[in-house]
């Protein structure tokens, strides 16, 4: 196991490994991989342990990947409106011509963190962005994987985990099958309530189990709210996290999606970026993910953990004997990225992803005027414009709804007292009859335990906001939201026929 | 799907599910997706982001055409083919550049606005289709609607399985020697394996029947275990092979006592044959044409599989490169879609690079390209293998025998005894200790050869020795350079190896020619002076 060893003289770090779960602490070390290891260890061995292919016998002898040059001002203006005249340069990974990572050895086995090489790339980008203060790269097979990875790590049977309370579903679904149950905090439009984290903790009830000691948490463009944690806020967020021992699992895809406010035309390159919780870790308490999926592609299947150090390990150990790691084809592409004849270099790469933001700023502009136009009239709903990543988050006004009810008989505490869940089943529903899928609100909420939160009002009576994305095409942007406008008149005209006939 | 009238439909067989895989519900976005996948309803409902901002123009790759390697086997040719292909042939290697646009130009082509964007985790739809005819052609499962699952290599696979299938503190079958990141994968849940004796074709059918109706859950504090674990080719470590007839045997104790077999298969299409001396081998007056050559391949459990119990792993790591990362699962629809559960908040797709490059090489060389390049790639094993075991033969002296006991009953068995020094008077080599450092049995499929250790030689041999001289001789070996897999590695159950036995695996598969002759030059030095002097 690595020691917290620190290249500075700060405060002793924290040691946070009563967190690990019992798994964590029974995962052994790969033993074909402690071999793989050792053949690096000293040159000219000679190894006949392991059941790799020789790489004359892999058919791929050169892989390009055409690219956009970024070589401007605004390279992702230039690639979008140039079509296929646009200019591009290529990362070449070859076993013949010189380059930064030959492909036999992007191809070959290699251990869970990732090609060596391919760790320092990531490992760049970090330090460039962040800065951390001890922590290390672990590739992953993208966010998803990431994540997953680390709430097995820290998640035991029973124990609670943190989250907003609108929180993106498919990763607060994945650890459930794991016994992992999950206690939402409230959200304003500035994301997490500090505060409201804090009363949680305080007042945690040890009948309910163990108290919450691990945190996921999407700091930017949340997913599905689109809001975003000021500086501010991650400060006090951090601080409570400290004194009541939780760790963070800080999920970032949108960083590089972060606007000027909406009264600029554009966001300026020069914007800085909000510091991540990363940057804020003294204790080594944040599991930081980031991912290449928003900015180059999905399908890329790549991204990376930032850990301290005993994480990595054990992140390490459990991709050997799970997924193993990614694939080598995204891991030549990020070593030439940074280091090969045609790459992009790290200021190119930053280049790139400022630019990207400025289009998704035009983006988020066009998305809101439309909303102006065909919904906002309407007086039936108002979007939360998100100071970072691709959702808006509208807020139905329900309340004006001729159906609406606030007397529902509760069956508890912490029960709805609104037909609020119903009315949204319909509106959704009238959607999908307009020819519009856009997302409810009860898909993302954490319901609180009656037993134990005494919620004066409860998430199902605030389930009336929809979530969109201006990331699609502008002509479903367009018709899209014609059709919410469309949808939402009659659904709050045609309240009384329906209600009769109920 | 197959649609022959004689074969029956998967039988029920959710209750091997484990508690975790019941428990895994549907990413509640991907619930959504009939709704995303209907061409009538506008969508702004997902973070997927517009392809326009990708910044990939195209992906292409220079490949090899199928007929790179020769499948002839002459002795003065073959086993130095790939050794002139690495430091002299580079340039005469036919190559065809294939690539992937980013809009496809015509419907249904290969692009990269669908393998870059986010997918379901079933794989890219060409890929599926040519993996699907692939099965049906070669494998041809013994059931009518046996179904494929992308997933990102055999361990990945297995993992996902292993949480699908077994509950903590259940137990599962393997052999008695297994592959050690498999057991990796199921410890930390508390899941354990339990080894059956070997012989010359792998596991054991009479001790499997043995192991399961005599099974004691009281004794054996679980209940009797439901799954069970093999490499039926080129088994790993001991590099076995099993042929029909013990498959068939196998399956049918496995319908007995409903017992799910995960075959784990990654070495199918590097069977080589028998290994002749090098005096003795003769330039096979060639060989098949590759359909024939398929053909004579022994059948995977699945073409026995009249059930759908059989869940199997094939992977593209040995034929085209490990790190394309991807792999598939041929196995049951119920099961394929627990194990879809399992990928989709997990590894999700694999990599859309992958994917596509080995989509595009797969479709570009075409059934029958694909079928040539493995019957090339077996002769390329088979003259690694030869050329690794003829340079033992230079090194040691080996006597032939016929195996008479245990995991070698029948088979060919090659002992290695010291080789009488050149120069050496008669009176010296007569008195010359000619105990045995090691036996091997020559592997007719596969990586490995296994080589047995006869510590009993060692001078000052005790009783018991065994297991710190397998440690103490791979240590020395180590530090003059040679690394083997140690055998302890690949135990199943540490109590079930008998203690007076040491192994190492060694691999035939990475290694050059000049890198073979120095390690068995390092390994021959150290042996000797080794068995002499194990301080």
């Amino acid at each position: 196991m690595s020691s917290y060893a620190s290249s500075n003289n700060a405060a002793a770090p924290v040691d946070l490994s009563h967190h690990l779960s019992t798994e964590a602490r029974l995962r052994k070390h790969n033993p074909m991989k402690a071999i793989w290891k050792l053949t690096r260890r000293k040159p000219n061995m000679v190894s006949l342990a392991n059941g790799d292919p020789h790489y004359s016998l892999y058919p791929i002898r050169k892989v390009e990947f055409e690219m956009a040059s970024v070589d401007c001002e605004d390279p992702v203006g230039t690639w979008r409106t140039a079509g296929a005249s646009a200019r591009s340069t290529s990362f070449v990974s070859s076993s013949h011509d010189p380059c930064a990572m030959p492909i036999q050895t992007a191809l070959q086995y290699s251990h869970g963190a990732g090609l060596p090489d391919a760790q320092r790339a990531v490992t760049e980008l970090t330090n460039f962005y962040h800065a951390p203060r001890d922590h290390l790269c672990t590739l992953n097979l993208g966010n998803s994987d990431g994540i997953t990875k680390c709430f097995r790590l820290l998640g035991e049977p029973g124990d609670h985990f943190i989250a907003d309370e609108f929180s993106f579903s498919s990763m607060t679904n994945a650890p459930l099958a794991q016994g992992i149950r999950w206690v939402g905090i409230r959200m304003d439009d500035g994301g997490m309530i500090p505060e409201e984290l804090e009363k949680m903790l305080a007042t945690w009830d040890p009948a309910r189990g163990r108290r919450p000691h691990v945190m996921y948490i999407v700091p930017c463009g949340q997913n599905p709210t689109g809001s975003t944690l000021s500086l501010e806020r991650r400060k006090q967020i951090y601080e409570i996290a400290q004194r009541f021992d939780v760790m963070i699992i800080e999920d970032d895809p949108y960083y590089f999606l972060q606007y000027d406010s909406l009264e600029s035309e554009t966001t300026a390159p020069s914007t800085p970026f909000v510091p991540s919780f990363l940057s804020l870790d003294t204790d080594g308490r944040v599991l930081r993910l980031d991912s290449f999926s928003k900015v180059m592609a999905p399908g890329m299947r790549l991204g990376w953990t930032t850990s301290a150090p005993l994480f990595h390990d054990l992140l390490v150990s459990y991709t050997d004997s799970s997924t193993m790691h990614p694939h080598g084809f995204g891991q030549a592409l990020i070593v030439e990225m940074l280091w090969g004849a045609g790459g992009w270099r790290l200021d190119g790469f930053d280049r790139w992803v400022r630019s990207l933001r400025a289009e998704y700023h035009r983006r988020r502009a066009h998305f809101l005027s439309l909303f102006a136009r065909h919904v906002a009239p309407t007086g039936h709903a108002r979007a939360s414009p998100p100071e970072a990543g691709m959702f808006v988050w509208i807020r139905v006004e329900l309340e004006q709804h001729p159906r609406y009810r606030t007397d529902v008989a509760p069956a508890g505490p912490a029960a709805p007292c609104t037909n609020v869940a119903e009315l949204m089943e319909e509106l959704f529903e009238r959607c999908l009859d307009g020819g519009l899928v856009i997302m409810p609100a009860h898909i993302f909420a954490l319901s609180a335990d009656p037993k134990y939160d005494n919620v004066e009002d409860p998430i199902e009576d605030r389930l009336n906001y929809l979530r969109a994305t201006f990331a699609g095409t502008e002509e479903a942007m367009e018709e899209g939201l014609a059709i919410l406008g469309q949808v939402l008149r009659e659904f709050f005209a045609d309240g009384q026929k329906l209600a009769s006939s109920a | 799907m197959q649609t022959s009238e004689k074969q029956q439909k998967a039988i029920d067989l959710t209750h091997h599910l484990s508690d975790f895989a019941r428990a895994r519900r549907p990413s509640p976005l991907k619930e959504l997706v009939r709704f995303f996948d209907n061409p009538d309803l506008i969508t702004i409902a997902n973070g997927t982001p517009s392809p326009e901002y990708f910044p990939f123009a195209a992906i292409s790759g220079d490949a090899l055409v199928p007929e790179s390697f020769s499948v002839t086997n002459s002795p003065s040719e073959s086993s130095l083919s790939w050794f002139w292909k690495l430091f002299g042939g580079a340039r005469k290697e036919k190559t065809n550049t294939i690539s992937i646009p980013k809009f496809a130009d015509r419907p249904g082509e290969l692009n990269l606005q669908t393998a870059l964007q986010y997918g379901a985790a079933t794989g890219l739809v060409q890929l599926q289709k040519f993996v699907h005819d692939f099965v049906e052609r070669v494998y041809q499962p013994g059931y009518a609607d046996w179904t494929i699952l992308a997933h990102t290599g055999n361990t990945d696979g297995f993992s996902r399985l292993i949480l699908t299938l077994c509950n903590p503190g259940e137990v599962f079958i393997t052999e008695d020697w297994t592959y050690p990141s498999a057991l990796a994968s199921s410890e930390p849940y508390g899941i354990r394996p339990v080894g059956v004796p070997m012989d010359h074709e792998g596991l054991r059918a009479d001790d499997l029947r043995m192991l399961l109706s005599e099974w004691d859950e009281a004794a054996r504090g679980s209940k009797r275990p439901h799954v069970l674990y093999t490499v039926p080719v080129g088994q790993n470590p001991t590099g076995v092979t099993m042929g029909a007839t013990r498959k068939k045997q196998i399956y049918d104790i496995c319908v007995e006592y409903d017992v799910i077999i995960i075959e784990d298969d990654p070495y199918y299409f590097l069977q080589m044959g028998t290994y002749a001396a090098q005096f003795e081998r003769r330039s096979q007056a060639i060989p098949s044409d590759p359909e024939t050559w398929l053909a004579n391949l022994v059948p995977s459990y699945v073409k026995v599989d009249y059930q759908g119990r059989v869940i199997r792993l094939d992977t593209f790591s040995k034929t085209i490169a490990p790190g394309s990362r991807l792999g598939f699962f041929t196995c049951s629809p119920q099961l394929a879609e627990r194990l879809e559960r399992a990928g989709e908040t997990t590894s999700q797709a694999p990599c859309g690079f992958g994917q596509s490059l080995v989509t595009k090489l797969l479709t570009t060389w075409q059934y029958d390209g694909y079928v040539r390049w493995l019957q090339g790639l077996a002769a390329q094993y088979q003259a690694r293998r030869d050329f690794l075991l003829d340079a033992l033969a230079e090194e040691f002296h080996f006597k032939t025998s016929l195996g008479t006991t245990g995991a070698w009953k029948g088979s060919t068995v090659y002992t290695a005894h010291p080789k009488p020094q050149r120069g050496a008077t008669m009176t010296e080599k007569f008195a010359m200790d000619d105990r045995p450092f090691f036996s091997l049995v020559p592997p007719t499929s596969g990586m490995f050869v296994w080589l047995k250790m006869h510590f009993d030689n060692v001078n000052g041999f005790k009783e018991g020795d065994a297991q710190t001289l397998e440690v103490k001789l791979w240590t020395k070996i180590a530090e003059a350079g040679v690394l083997f897999g140690p055998g302890r590695y690949f135990a199943a159950e540490e109590g079930s190896i008998n203690p007076a036995e040491g192994h190492y695996r060694v691999s035939f598969s990475s290694a050059t020619d000049k890198d073979f002759k120095k390690a068995v030059g390092i390994l021959g030095k150290v042996i000797r002076e080794f068995f002499q002097n194990p301080q």
